[in-house]
């Protein structure tokens, strides 16, 4: 009797002992101009009831409990240090903060904004134009997959003609010399935050999404900053986009000059805030390729399709 | 023999701390939490669809068509809860355009409920087939989302929407852009549309 009331009392113990067991955080971060991205992933429950505070220096991460940190490599410019549930970062001109949490693996994500980073408002600095792609990382985006399917045809899905495109236009990219990665490599649903969080890490020269049109011509879109609009949300470009626009607006037409010229069908290009061109820090377009009731996607001519994009990413 | 009992009395009453502990634990830390999305109903203003007099009401809808949107009148039997004329102007947004010609309104979609939050946001709750039978591009996708907050907000006074499918917020209606927050942030931005 004796014997197995301390057993019971040993198994509690154990229970109390798990439950109060640090967090593992990982943490882990990237830069591009005028912002930086800091990535911390743990369990569900302690991502969920991490709280964020800030001032102008200082960035208070809270976690619910006592956690282990670990990081692969050491933010530059930014102090980072731990006390009890707290994470401190140390962080001059801190000019904004965006907080928002990622699920599979859970993730809290910031994104801030230093003013010794930023380019000028009035006058962003826009990226070098490459002339060649040539060891610069280039994030391609098939849109839709798993149970969204985007538009359906007789002998099509569009999530399927945008992924076979998509591994085409990447081993031909990848011949040129460029480091290619996709946002889904199979039929499978990304969501837009996902894809958004994932390119952006990546550091890419250059994002392109794939996707369909409902009609016979080529759509390109772009994206374009919003004056009008004072709060920054998901619809508005983000700051670290914003530099981007101009270089985003020369893909646009450099890719609808290619193709017209090699299709000789009509292009049109648009300018809209879409999630996935809001903030990935890169040059970025979605092209909607023509409806397959339009447009034969057999072999010759999704070789040239890719031929034709290639190009007018300027690789 | 009576000497030997105050060690049973200092088991039990760690045993009773231990169960406190343990019950804290489980309630607190290990056990997933319940996740509850209350939702006020409340009234909605008067409206403008509510000032027509007679057995008729007639409503606004509006539709994508083509690249822009299309209005058109509806005349239904009378009803005098704003709920219920949020309903009949949402039922008929639901079937779509009059005349022959493709419709991006997904079809077999079922209007479960709608609400209004405290907030003055309207929730509109519908199937599943919302988001599972819509095909269309991102202008589509884009004029369907539209569509859908002006026919709200002219037949009831709101001041924005917020969409839910089976009860759950969704990442996405149709892969170009987000609906997992209110419509108004979305439907607000034009598309710009350039000649070249």
């Amino acid at each position: 009797m004796k014997r197995s009331f301390f057993s019971l009392i040993l198994v509690m113990l154990c229970a109390s002992f798990v439950s109060a067991e640090s967090a593992q955080v990982n943490l882990r971060w990237s830069k591009s101009p005028g912002a930086m991205r800091f990535v911390f992933e743990s369990d569900k429950e302690t991502i969920r009831k991490a709280r964020v505070f800030h001032s102008q220096v200082l960035v208070k991460v809270e976690f619910q409990s006592d956690f282990d940190l670990s990081a692969d490599r050491k933010p530059p410019d930014i102090d980072v240090s731990q006390k009890g549930r707290n994470l401190f970062m140390t962080i001059k001109g801190l000019k904004d903060l965006k907080v928002f949490r990622l699920d599979g693996p859970d993730r809290l994500v910031l994104d801030l904004i230093v003013e010794e980073l930023k380019a000028p408002e009035e006058e962003p600095v826009e990226q070098e134009a490459p002339a060649e792609l040539k060891n610069r990382v280039v994030v391609i985006d098939p849109g839709h997959g798993g149970y969204n399917s985007g538009l359906i045809g007789d002998k099509y899905k569009e999530k399927d003609v945008t992924l076979a495109i998509a591994k085409s236009l990447r081993y031909s990219a990848k011949e040129a010399g460029a480091s290619v990665f996709l946002t889904r490599w199979s039929d499978k649903y990304v969501s837009l935050d996902e894809r958004i969080t994932n390119t952006f890490e990546r550091g890419p020269a250059l994002f392109i999404s794939l996707h369909l049109s409902s009609s016979p011509d080529f759509v390109i879109y772009y994206s374009d900053v919003d004056t009008d609009v004072p709060k920054a949300d998901k619809y508005t470009l983000s700051f670290v986009q914003r530099g981007y626009v101009t270089k985003s607006s020369k893909l646009a037409r450099n890719m609808a000059s290619v193709i017209k010229s090699k299709f000789k069908r009509g292009v049109r290009i648009r300018k809209a805030n879409l999630p996935v061109l809001s903030s990935v820090g890169a040059p970025a377009i979605l092209i909607e390729l023509p409806d397959g009731r339009f447009f034969d996607y057999d072999s010759a001519n999704r070789y040239s399709l890719v031929e034709a994009l290639l190009k007018g990413l300027d690789l | 023999m009576s000497e030997s009992k105050p060690i049973p009395y200092a088991l039990l009453f760690i045993l009773i701390i231990m169960l406190f502990a343990s019950g804290y634990a489980f309630l607190v830390k290990i056990r997933p939490p319940v996740r509850t999305v209350s939702v006020e109903e409340e009234r909605i203003p008067e409206n403008a669809a509510e000032e027509d007099s007679g057995d008729k009401l007639y409503l606004k809808v509006y539709y994508p068509s083509g690249q822009n949107l299309s209005v058109e009148e509806r005349e239904v039997e009378r009803v005098f809860s704003q709920k219920k004329i949020l309903k009949a102007a949402l039922s008929e947004f639901l079937k779509g355009p009059s005349g022959k010609g493709s419709s991006v309104i997904p079809e077999n979609t079922v209007l479960h409920a709608v609400f209004i939050g405290s907030n003055g946001t309207v929730y509109i709750n519908f199937s599943e087939d919302f988001r599972r039978n819509f095909r269309g591009d991102a202008i589509d996708e884009y004029l369907l989302l539209k569509g859908l907050y002006e026919t709200t907000i002219w037949n009831v006074k709101a001041d924005d929407v917020k969409l839910l499918v089976d009860g759950k917020e969704v990442d996405t209606i149709g892969g170009h852009f987000s609906a997992d927050r209110p419509l108004k942030q979305l439907v607000t931005r034009e598309i710009l549309f350039e000649r070249n």
